[in-house]
């Protein structure tokens, strides 16, 4: 790592960001140039961080200072307030294989979507706000995954929430016709659709606010002081046994898996992510791909590594119940990867398929994690980091290629595209790319991940059940990733693009973009080779580069010797063909199929409304409002009688004061 | 008998004072409120000199008789209508019932006490006195401690850069988009 | 020393809070409202000053003199300030009645 690189690397996006709104007065070229160089800058260090890890002990370049042996934590006291609530809040940066792989994906990704953002947002007026936010998103999501302690993680989680709703709501003074007929114009509609991410995240990290005190007041009783660090709550593991005394451990651990589960979409908060398209398409691959939703399963990751480390690198007892937190993430990721994959299959729109085959992914990784906490299981818990990175890179590419598509179709509705093709050839083979790797086909990234979750949930017998589910939400991720791809590219072209084709408006991406479809391209295509070694990383092994080519030939023959292997392939034909009859070969027409049978009709209102979850959900917080409205009829605005309450309140203190 | 003029001056002051404090609150239109309140300036300055504070008693004059006073002519001037005043309603009643109320509590509280505190009698106020300047130097080490050892300063100092970040992105922020 | 009890005094500073506070919630005229918190600010100045004399015995405190003098200037700036808002607003919304100005609520 280079000299301070730690401090560096979410300080240089953090100085991006603050200068960007007052170059953006002067120059356009040099705002995007300042972005981009400051997002490169944070790569590298990610980069070089990587390789001190694959040395296992961290160093400074000029000078070859040695920090320490991985995993350590540079921290320093940043609120002292020892003598107030008996801990001093500590500021610091974890050195640890999973906070440094999520580093480099979220740079890496980061730094694409950035390349991308310049073609992207080639007309924006308000480039300033733009790169502003984008690069405090960035720079609050890698601090976030180098934190070493839940405070400064929480305080980094609320910024990347804070960061997400102004970039979700960045068009908030459109004055295009809305697409919802509730509001007015589109603009009202986003700034509505920010929102609702911002409350549903608040809401759900509540709860974990209230875990992470619980947290604090466990390890009060049970070591002394309060402590919040991840590795001192890893070193001893006594705190949770004192949960378990307490007997609040089932509740503590829905409280404390409420957050990333908020953050990442999960049922029972899935309904935010969706409604999160409104934003500008660069900023949907960077929530999606890289920053905003990987944050929960990063903690879930995070906590799994906790327990893991605990056991194995620092000799505790594995502590009985623990379990019941991996148990809970892993039937709600499974749960949610069929909930959000079912509504994928008829969503409408280009990025809405894209969201809930987010969702959907994010439910694997979940499902992954909680199979590793629930087994305490190594396999799991590398499928479902590497399934991060996999869906990082391929999401990203998906994302990156929808914007290329409505930067130039100028609608979001696949019904009104089709016969793109010939239009725009390096979009299409890009974005097949991305399909592909969604899909998990063979050799793309997303087939060494995605097979191996599914495998881990095979081999165990308890998990039999998430396995089913996952193979079927298997076959349907194939099926509505073709389905998009046939919608778009493929058919009869639509009355919209035979007007934009007659106008000669279709043209594939401008250069800019163009690069950073190819370059997330190849990585997805690549990726899967390097995936032993990534392992290997993973498990804080230090790699002998000796026989890396034998262990990647040895993992790959593995991967495709695996007994499921005919059963990835039967998942990859059942989704397949009937999407090609549809969608791509145009054999049938989907409406009338639909219409013709009524167990299918009722399957697709019950879809296409969503569970009917929203409506519900929208249900309620009527009803909130409802009675806000009868209360906040107190609130007259009248001077006088703001003076009048005054009154009252000092006399029921006085009258307090009285009778104590 | 000696006449007691010394009792009889400041009952007449305090009688005086309220009464014109009263007298504010009622009179309209509202220039005579203005008078009023000169009348009860004047009063409140003359009890300043009479408890040996001259200076307060020039500065009352000089602040409220001339600065504020002035300003409020000025206003009413430059505002033009006189309001229709409003008449005493139920609303009225009940706002004087709960500042009555409230005040008698409140002296109550402060003259006899509370059943976790003696009230203002005088051996409770020479003896909170006393221990003021004990008090103050405690507070100053108190504030000094805040400032420099827990990084109070730091915070201020950060408040004034986060606002005035605040203002100046908000000025970038502002720029309207330019319409069709 | 006062041949009155010090109580008295204290009486009268709590009554003059007391006036300004029935003026603030019932009245309307902002005007009204500006003087009424100019008593208040009295009341309590008187207070400080009782207490000054008690302490000084027979003169006030000087730190209390000065602690009150600070506060009456203090007292007029809000004054000024407050008149300049009543000047902004009358040139708004063309009234001094502040029943009308609920603009605070929402």
């Amino acid at each position: 790592m280079i000299i301070y690189g730690e401090i560096l690397i979410w300080l240089v996006p953090v100085i991006a960001a603050l200068l960007s709104p007052i170059i953006a007065h002067i120059s356009r070229k040099l705002t995007h140039a300042v972005s981009i160089t400051s997002m490169g800058i944070s790569m590298i260090i990610a980069f070089t961080m990587l390789v001190d890890l694959i040395r296992g002990k961290v160093s400074y370049y000029p000078g070859n200072e040695v920090l320490g042996v991985i995993p350590f934590s540079r921290t320093m006291t940043w609120i002292p307030l020892k003598h107030i609530i008996g801990v001093d809040i500590k500021f610091g940066v974890l050195f640890d294989p999973l906070s440094i792989f999520m580093a480099n994906v979220v740079a890496f990704v980061s730094f694409w979507i950035f390349i991308f953002s310049v073609g992207y947002m080639d007309k924006e007026p308000d480039i300033g706000r733009y790169w502003f936010l984008m690069n405090l998103f960035v720079s609050s999501m890698l601090l976030l995954v180098l934190s070493s302690n839940l405070l400064e993680m929480f305080i980094t989680w609320e910024m990347v929430g804070l960061c997400s709703w102004a970039l979700i709501s960045f068009w908030y003074k459109s004055r295009a016709p809305s697409p919802d007929p509730r509001f007015k114009t589109e603009g009202e509609y986003n700034a509505h659709c920010g929102l609702k991410a911002l409350l549903t995240t608040s809401f759900a990290d509540a709860f974990f606010l209230v875990a992470i005190a619980i947290v604090g007041y466990v390890t009060m009783l049970s070591m002394g002081e309060p402590t919040f660090d991840f590795i001192a709550l890893s070193e001893n593991l006594s705190w949770i046994n004192e949960l378990v005394r307490l007997g609040i451990l089932p509740i503590f651990s829905i409280m404390l898996l409420s957050g990333p589960l908020g953050k990442s979409a999960q049922f029972p908060y899935q309904e935010w992510l969706p409604e999160a398209m409104a934003g500008p398409t660069t900023v949907s691959a960077l929530i999606h791909a890289a920053t905003m939703v990987k944050a929960g399963a990063y903690f879930v990751g995070r906590f799994y590594v906790l327990i893991y480390e605990g056991v194995h690198l620092y000799n505790q007892t594995l502590p009985a119940g623990i379990d019941v937190f991996f148990l809970i993430a892993a039937y709600i990721g499974t749960f949610t990867a069929f909930l959000a994959g079912t509504q994928g299959m008829v969503a409408k729109e280009l990025k809405k398929i894209l969201a809930y085959s987010t969702i959907s992914q994010l439910g694997y990784i979940f499902a992954a994690f909680g199979i590793a906490g629930l087994l305490m299981y190594q396999e799991a818990f590398l499928a479902g980091s590497l399934h991060i990175l996999a869906h990082a890179v391929f999401k990203a590419l998906l994302f990156l290629c929808a914007g290329a598509i409505l930067h130039t179709v100028h609608t979001k509705y696949v019904y009104e595209m089709g016969g793109l093709k010939k239009y725009m050839p390096v979009t299409f083979y890009t974005m097949l790319i991305g399909a592909l790797s969604l899909s998990g086909v063979p050799p793309f990234a997303g087939f060494f991940s995605k097979d191996a979750i599914i495998h881990v949930a095979f081999q165990n017998p308890k998990t039999q059940v998430l396995f089913i589910v996952l193979v079927i939400t298997a076959i349907i991720t194939v099926f509505y990733s073709f389905r998009m791809i046939g919608l778009v590219f493929y058919g009869e072209e639509s009355d919209h693009i035979k007007k934009l084709a007659s106008e000669h408006e279709l043209h594939d991406a401008p250069l800019v973009m163009k690069v950073s479809l190819i370059a997330l391209a190849l990585v997805t295509i690549i990726a899967g080779i390097f995936f032993e070694p990534l392992q290997e990383i993973l498990e804080g092994r230090i790699i002998d580069s000796s026989d890396l080519a034998a262990s990647i030939g040895e993992y790959l023959y593995h991967t495709f010797i695996s007994p499921l292997l005919p059963l990835t392939i039967a998942v990859i034909l059942i989704g397949f063909l009937p999407a090609y009859y549809v969608f791509i070969a145009r054999k049938a027409d989907p409406a009338r199929i639909v219409e013709g049978n009524i167990i299918l009709r009722g399957i697709y209102r019950f879809l296409i409304n969503r569970w009917y979850f929203n409506a519900m959900y929208y249900k309620i917080i009527d009803g909130v409002r409802g009675f806000s409205n009868q209360l906040r009829k107190i609130q007259t605005g009248l001077a006088n009688v703001n003076i009048l309450y005054m009154l009252i309140a000092l006399l029921t203190a006085l009258i307090l004061l009285i009778l104590m | 008998m000696q006449i007691p003029f010394d009792l009889i001056i400041e009952l007449g002051l305090i009688i005086g004072i309220f009464t014109s404090a009263i007298y504010v609150a009622e009179a309209r239109p509202i220039s005579r409120a203005v008078g009023g309140f000169i009348l009860f300036s004047v009063l409140v300055a003359i009890l300043y000199l009479y408890l040996g504070a001259p200076y307060l008693a020039g500065s009352q004059i000089a602040i409220y008789t001339g600065a504020v006073t002035g300003l409020l002519l000025l206003a009413m001037s430059i505002t033009k209508p006189e309001l229709p005043e409003e008449k005493a309603d139920l609303k009225m009643l009940l706002g004087l019932l709960g500042v009555g109320v409230t005040a008698f509590i409140v002296a109550w509280v402060v003259l006899y006490g509370y059943p976790y505190s003696p009230g203002i009698t005088s051996d409770a106020i020479t003896s909170v006195l006393s221990r003021v300047s004990e008090v103050e130097k405690g507070l100053e080490i108190a504030l000094s401690n805040y400032l420099w050892n827990y990084r109070g300063i730091d915070i201020l100092i950060q408040g004034v850069l986060v606002i005035g970040i605040a203002a100046g992105l908000s000025h970038f922020f502002k720029r309207e988009v330019k319409k069709e | 020393m006062t041949s009155l009890p010090i109580q008295v005094y204290f009486a009268l500073s709590i009554s003059l809070l007391a006036v300004g506070f029935y003026i603030l919630s019932v009245k309307r005229n902002i005007l009204r409202i500006i003087l009424a918190i100019e008593l208040m600010i009295t009341g309590a100045n008187m207070a400080f000053v009782i207490l000054g004399y008690w302490i000084g015995n027979g003169v006030v405190d000087p730190l209390i003199r000065s602690i009150v003098i600070i506060s009456m200037g203090i007292a007029s700036i809000v004054a000024a300030l407050a008149i300049a808002f009543v000047i902004l607003i009358f040139n708004k919304f063309g009234t001094r009645d502040i029943r009308k100005l609920r603009k605070l609520r929402w």
